[in-house]
């Protein structure tokens, strides 16, 4: 259950680090 | 290990209020309403560090303070969103998560200690307003280097926080009655790199 937590929490974190990476280079190109 | 973690955690605060205090002058309205912010929070973890050691149940003074996070929040993203859409979507959502919270209190789940439900609302509105805020930012590029804005650090401080806090309020009411796992842990880790964002946001909103 533990190991469950921690992956869940992680891959959340990885989705959100994701949208952000995007909007950085998404918006780079863009401007 | 936990120990160290949640101290380290309660302590990592006074970083943000010692930048936030030192460039107090040079900030924008929004970063104002930050530093006013952690200054509050920075009193709680206090409040709750000393009642903790007392063994007294400090359960209300994280119920109060997230009312005041999600507040704090909503005024910080009002004040730096260009669009008139999303300044009224943060009106929408006060309302709600207002009314929310005074049904979850007497008709849902009005025997939860956690307020897990409460928590979860807020998680999802947050991020929904930092979705908001880099779709404003995407439709006008006015920025080159978007690293340098201090809103975009909050909002990608926000929505990674409260992204990773949001599974863990999925399963909190099973989770806390079982001391064994690794809530508080991960909430410390998440809100140390919180607290460092805080920091980076000073730092890059002071005007020069």
């Amino acid at each position: 259950m533990n190991g469950l937590l921690i992956i869940g929490s992680a891959i959340m974190v990885f989705i959100a680090l994701i949208i952000v990476v995007f909007v950085l280079v998404y918006q780079r190109r863009m401007y | 290990m936990s120990i160290h973690l949640h101290l380290i955690s309660a302590c990592s605060i006074v970083a943000p209020i010692l930048i936030g205090a030192i460039y107090f002058k040079s900030l924008s309205f929004a970063l104002r309403i930050l530093f006013v912010y952690v200054i509050i929070t920075g009193l709680f973890e206090l409040a709750t560090s000393i009642m903790s050691a007392y063994h007294i149940n400090n359960l209300f003074l994280f119920h109060a303070h997230f009312f005041i996070e999600f507040l704090a929040i909503s005024a910080i993203f009002f004040f730096s969103y260009d669009s008139v859409f999303w300044r009224g979507v943060v009106g929408v959502f006060l309302v709600f998560f207002v009314i929310f919270s005074l049904l979850d209190q007497f008709y849902f789940d009005a025997w939860d200690p956690f307020k897990a439900n409460e928590r979860y609302a807020e998680g999802l509105m947050v991020i929904i307003l930092c979705v908001g805020y880099y779709i404003s930012l995407l439709r006008r590029p006015i920025h080159r280097y978007l690293e340098r804005q201090p809103m975009f650090w909050l909002a990608s401080g926000w929505i990674i926080y409260f992204a990773g806090t949001l599974y863990l309020f999925l399963f909190s009411k099973e989770l806390l009655a079982m001391n064994r796992f690794h809530f508080w842990q991960i909430h410390a880790i998440l809100n140390i790199g919180l607290n460092i964002i805080y920091v980076i946001s000073f730092v890059k909103g002071r005007r020069l």
